[in-house]
């Protein structure tokens, strides 16, 4: 910061980022503590915040300073909101001022993968920022997660002065754009400040084209804090339609009409969904195309949901079929299995769809490629290809759906005899009950499917009936942890009703993770109560890491994967305004979630069930033990 | 052997070539090679699965397939040999649909273990030997998802699968 500029106080900073926050908040009564503490000291939301609801959006218009015109461009290009932390204040505030909802979290890391999240449920960009040095290093994590799953997420750092970095003066500085290398699909240290309005295009030509990525911008001081009197002085200073174009590849009508031949000449056609149907919004097309040549959808990717769980041709949850396809059309995959990664069988011929050409033919080989735009190639091929039904392959698929089914009804009744603790596939079954088969509608819910072990079972159970309805946790970057951070993103996109949560606003969410998880993100529960989102959040609490089954026999060096046994992560919860429960008893699972549903839609906060397991579920000699997968499906999460 | 005999092995190995040629060509296989004929049986080598490298043995002249050294570190009396013996066993149920399933009336298929490897065999009958190698190739397929859904830990420990 240049000695002239004055440090925004606290008080500023929090009624900034406040703003656009959700109504819920607003005269919700304190949240009372719990027996143990002192009735007369309840943990209370401060004015600031409903101030901030309430406050008018300023008009800010020329002069500006760079950080001003920057956020003008992310409100004229749609973007959702902002996750951040306290730091790079001229952008946040600039940002927050535009009435682009933003969010202040407890770390940038988890800020960084509520975006991600954000993204993963909506289809929509949203951004998140970190002050200089250490703000910007606890992003990364999330930054190369949201890049494994392609989520288009807007990484705004700032820095210091280029002098100050280059000389050390002060503190935090630290040369950004290498860090992301090899993270990110784009990234751009501003550095003329007249062309901020440029390197804004850039950003969003990225963001809003092609493949989705992260983006990651710094901000030098002399960019963020630039005077621009007039508009005149800005370079590039053009509208949306001159720097970018919302126009898509088009399929080659020779290729479509190939893909058409292969997969209605193929006894057991299959088509596998992933990242691209969603971002595309391309689901209605899939739909159209399955039902008129009778293939199976099977799902991949970061997000569920493009194709029903309850639609007679869902392959999602039908693992034993899927080496019996013959031929693989595969729709957005943006992370590409090698060999053997799928399913499928070696007899297996592959068509991709995808829009970039750079990227078809790697790792899979194919039989056939189209470039192309998913929504436009799947509107394509269904006009293209003839009706046709295929009964016998319908019911290879229907058979193989009620053999996992019967799997795992076999896996909930063998958890049901563990009666000291709660199993894994006692949480898996009877959330899926709760969410899916009983008074609330089946499509109602968003997921944050997170956690490592727990979520080997509770996929085979939870079902996606709507698109973004389950955010896929550690999808292919595999980070332990993000869990909270992904469930206060996702209730951020609920509550706004953004893209296709719209019909599900205001209700509640469900996040799974693990008690190692917990440890990462936990903190974000006193996140999530001040802005009193309605999360019911569930820690699979097995005393260990879920790695520990695979260190037995060390004796040495096991303690590095075990914790202490019992922690009370629901009081943890309490202490941060949330509502806690530990349950310890399989019976007393669904009675302690019914609870936690109706106190997060009623009181509109957080509430955390501590379920209490026991590290042995893992061992072999526990059955069902620890589980595999294969993907696609719904046990899928490396691609 | 006689002179029909001896076309009729020809035009087998011909046809297990083929199919095996096939998997080549489509990039299923990578590294693909047939090591010279010794003592009367082929090894076909290629890297697969996991990238892991297999040696597929054939005896033209009795009509077995031998993946060799698919599944090394397997106990012979230990549960995940049974576990394997008794899935491969059942690659031949017809309960399977065809086009999954290792028809009696065409090959019989068998699992071993050997110097501490589990064996994948199967035995084609007169004729059918390119259906038999469509076959091996499918079964050992077939072992490695089963092994992915029920056993990651040797995939873990013997295919550098990741532990997460």
């Amino acid at each position: 910061m240049s000695k002239n500029e004055k440090k925004p106080s606290r008080r500023a900073f929090v009624k900034s980022a406040a703003l656009g926050a959700g109504a819920a908040a607003l005269g919700a009564p304190p949240i009372q503590a719990s027996a143990q503490e002192a009735p007369d000291d309840p943990i209370t939301v401060p004015p600031e915040f409903e101030a901030a609801e309430n406050a008018v959006l300023p008009a800010i218009d020329f002069p500006m300073r760079g950080a001003q015109v920057f956020a003008r461009a992310c409100k004229e290009e749609g973007v959702k909101a902002l996750f951040c932390c306290p730091g790079n204040y001229d952008i946040v505030h600039a940002i927050g001022d535009t009435g682009i909802p933003t969010y202040g979290g407890r770390n940038e890391g988890s800020m960084a993968h509520a975006a991600d999240a954000f993204c993963r449920a909506t289809g929509e960009v949203a951004a998140t920022s970190g002050t200089e040095g250490p703000g910007f290093t606890n992003m990364i994590c999330a930054i190369a997660s949201a890049n494994a799953a392609r989520s288009p997420i807007l990484v705004l750092a700032s820095n210091k002065s280029v002098f100050a970095e280059d000389s050390e003066q002060g503190i935090q500085d630290a040369y950004q754009q290498p860090t992301t290398e090899g993270l990110r699909k784009y990234g751009k240290r501003m550095i003329t400040p007249s062309r901020v309005w440029e390197y804004a295009a850039y950003a969003f030509r990225q963001l809003k084209s092609g493949v989705p990525g992260p983006v990651h911008l710094d901000f030098p001081a002399e960019v963020a804090r630039a005077r621009f009197d007039d508009p005149i002085e800005l370079e590039y200073f053009f509208d949306q339609s001159k720097y970018r174009t919302d126009t898509r590849p088009y399929p080659d009508p020779q290729a479509i009409e190939a893909a058409a031949n292969m997969l209605t000449a193929a006894q057991r056609p299959i088509i596998v969904s992933s990242n691209g149907v969603f971002y595309r919004r391309a689901w209605g097309a899939l739909r159209q195309l399955a039902e008129r040549n009778d293939i199976p959808v099977i799902e991949s990717g970061a997000t569920k949901g493009q194709f029903p769980a309850d639609h007679p041709l869902s392959a999602d949850a039908a693992p034993g079929a899927l080496a019996s396809a013959d031929v693989v059309l595969l729709v957005g995959q943006y992370c590409m299995p090698t060999l053997g990664e799928f399913a499928f069988g070696p007899d297996a011929r592959y068509i991709r769809i995808d829009p970039s050409a750079e990227d078809i033919g790697r790792n899979l080989p194919i039989d056939l490629g189209i470039v192309s735009d998913e929504r436009a190639a799947l509107e394509a091929l269904a006009a293209a290809i003839p009706a046709r039904s295929r009964p016998a392959w319908v019911e290879e698929i229907a058979e193989a759906r009620r053999a996992f089914g019967a799997e795992n009804e076999q896996f909930y009744q063998t958890g049901l005899g563990y009666t000291d603790a709660v199993h894994p596939a006692v949480i898996g079954r009877e959330l899926a009950a709760f969410l899916h088969e009983g008074d609330l509608p089946r499509d109602r819910t968003t997921i944050v499917q997170g956690g490592y072990g727990i979520a080997r079972y509770t996929r085979r159970y939870l079902r996606a009936f709507r698109p973004g309805q389950i955010i896929n946790g550690a999808y292919q970057y595999g980070a332990i942890g993000p869990d909270l951070g992904y469930a206060f993103g996702v209730a951020t996109a609920v509550r706004h009703g953004i893209g296709p949560q719209a019909d599900y606003q205001g209700h509640p969410i469900v996040a799974i993770t693990g008690d190692a998880g917990f440890g990462f993100t936990g903190m974000e529960i006193e996140t999530m109560s001040k802005y009193r989102m309605p999360v019911v959040i569930i820690v699979y609490n097995n005393n260990a890491w879920g790695t520990w089954n695979g260190q037995v026999n060390n004796e040495i060096g096991l303690p590095v994967h075990l914790f202490q046994e019992n922690v009370r992560y629901d009081r943890m919860a309490e202490a941060l305004g949330g509502h806690g429960e530990y349950v310890t008893r399989p019976e007393d699972f669904t009675p302690a979630l019914e609870r936690a549903y109706g106190i997060a839609r009623d009181q509109s906060r957080p509430v955390l069930l501590n379920v209490q397991a026991r590290k042995e579920f893992w061992l072999r000699e526990q059955p069902p033990g620890f589980l595999g997968k294969v993907e696609p499906g719904v046990m899928s999460y490396y691609h | 052997m006689s002179v029909k005999g001896r076309v009729a092995e020809a035009a087998e190995l011909s046809g297990v070539r083929g199919c095996l040629q096939d998997y080549a060509d489509r990039g299923v296989f990578r590294g693909y090679a047939e090591l010279p004929e010794r003592r009367g049986s082929i090894v076909f080598r290629f890297s697969w699965l996991g990238r892991h490298p297999y040696d597929l043995r054939y005896e033209p002249g009795t009509g077995a397939f031998t993946f060799l050294n698919a599944f090394p570190e397997v106990g012979s009396r230990s549960p995940l040999s049974y576990a394997l013996k008794k899935f491969v066993e059942g690659r031949s149920a017809e309960a399977l649909p065809d086009h999954r399933r290792i028809d009696p009336a065409r090959a019989s298929v068998s699992a071993s273990v050997r110097q501490g490897a589990l064996r994948l065999q199967v035995l084609a009958k007169p004729g059918e030997h390119a259906y038999s190698a469509n076959r091996v190739v499918n079964l050992l397929h077939e072992v490695h998802l089963y092994l992915s859904l029920y056993y990651p830990e040797y995939l873990w420990e013997n295919y550098d699968a990741p532990q997460e």
